[in-house]
């Protein structure tokens, strides 16, 4: 009678794929690249209050280098980076969007930007070519390594509803991790306005209540979020006065705008270390 | 045989020609909304937000079986259009009084401080809703643009 074999042609089979599964996980742990991760590790407490997982944290000052990755898409409060010209190329600088309009038949910035369902239809000036694109269009074209959005003040913080709110910007996030799916998304407070703001819907209880939205869509899509306005608030909520342009209490001045970029340069989002 | 397949032939034509009249009697909001667009045009055009608008701002309108809103692809320009069809025009008073409402809040969105573009507040002002048959139109424009849209309506829907 010939002996049974040990080891059946089933067991070569099953431990053939057994090696090629283990040879796959350990390839794909070795050689995937290296992605940027935000510099967040769950909650914490700060005082009495919960801080969510999704603020960034301080980090040793990021420098010049980082601000010159990021593109940032937002509201006249946004546009004033350019006006001032504190970016790379000054008043020519390619790394802020904003909307775009015409004026004498000419398509240029509108300085301007609105929170709505339309956002992703809307014309962005696109300072590169000095076209009007689509959020898609603009995205399509520079992929921007990180993208910091400070949009809501505009519509959100004056009217919307939390789920106006939160769709609008589902709509806007969603359509830049579709477009182009390597972009950090970072997503800023909106700024605090003055006490000699006249707009009797902004108000720092509405500012804060808005950026709490802010805060749970960067939690739902995993992204930073940077609480710019702690940096740029008094005690009770208001601009500092420091920071004001001393215009309608909404725009920062050039100080302002500094301690805007000096806050992301120093609450950086990592690379994996 | 003749006179049926003349029969037949007859009763053809006359359905080739009453299918487009029907067609034109109740074109859809959409191809409505695009006349009024054409009429009032924008230098980057409109920009879609139906669905959004219908759950968030128009869930009260009554018996309404097809809709379409745009506003401005400028977000300095304050332009919007909604164009309704009704089932029948049974609500058509509620409907307008609802529009009307609507009008009345997003001016005053815009006075409370929404924006401070002010060169659009004569919109807000100049805001209209009309009716043609079973469309009800609402329209955010300059008072010239509100005129050419209103007229627009009224060719094609009457």
């Amino acid at each position: 009678m010939k002996p049974k074999p040990i080891f059946s042609v089933a067991h070569f089979v099953f431990g053939g794929i057994l090696f090629l599964i283990l040879l796959l996980l350990f390839c794909m742990a070795r050689f995937l690249p290296k992605g940027m991760y935000p510099n967040h590790s769950g909650s914490r407490t700060v005082g009495s209050e919960s801080v969510p997982s999704a603020l960034l944290n301080p980090t040793e000052d990021l420098g010049d280098e980082y601000i010159r990755k990021i593109t940032f898409l937002g509201e006249s409060t946004t546009y004033g980076l350019w006006h001032y010209g504190i970016l790379e190329g000054g008043k020519s600088s390619e790394q802020v969007w904003t909307g775009a309009t015409v004026q004498n038949g000419k398509v240029c910035c509108s300085g301007t930007l609105s929170l709505s369902p339309g956002i992703t239809s809307t014309r962005l000036f696109y300072p590169c070519t000095g076209e009007a694109l689509t959020l898609s269009e603009a995205l399509l074209r520079k992929k921007p390594e990180i993208l910091v959005i400070t949009l809501g003040l505009n519509n959100g913080a004056s009217y919307y509803t939390e789920d106006m709110f939160k769709q609008c910007y589902r709509m806007l996030i969603n359509s830049v991790k579709s477009t182009s799916p390597e972009t950090v998304i970072l997503v800023q407070s909106i700024f605090p306005v003055a006490k000699t703001c006249k707009i009797s819907a902004y108000t720092p209880e509405r500012i804060r209540l808005c950026n709490s939205w802010l805060c749970d869509l960067a939690r739902e899509y995993e992204l930073g979020y940077l609480d710019t306005a702690s940096a740029l608030g008094d005690a009770e909520g208001y601009l500092r006065p420091e920071y004001d342009n001393g215009g309608d209490g909404i725009h920062l001045n050039r100080e302002g705008l500094l301690e805007v970029l000096r806050y992301i340069r120093t609450h950086g989002y990592l690379e994996e270390i | 045989m003749k006179a049926l397949f003349r029969f037949l032939f007859f009763v053809l034509l006359v359905l080739c020609l009453c299918i487009p009249l029907s067609a034109k009697e109740n074109p859809d909001a959409k191809t409505v909304s695009e006349a009024l667009q054409k009429a009032c045009p924008t230098e980057f055009g409109y920009v879609d937000n139906s669905e959004y608008y219908m759950r968030t701002y128009f869930s009260d309108l009554a018996d309404i079986d097809d809709f379409h809103i745009v506003t401005c692809a400028d977000s300095t320009n304050f332009s919007e259009i909604g164009v309704f069809h009704m089932k029948d025009t049974a609500h058509l008073s509620q409907n307008q009084k609802l529009l009307k409402k609507y009008l009345a809040k997003i001016k005053s969105n815009f006075e409370n401080g929404v924006v401070y573009n002010t060169k659009e507040y004569p919109k807000f002002e100049n805001a209209k809703v009309f009716a043609s048959g079973r469309y009800l139109v609402y329209a955010v424009l300059d008072r010239d643009g509100v005129t050419k849209v209103e007229t627009a309506l009224r060719g094609i829907a009457e």
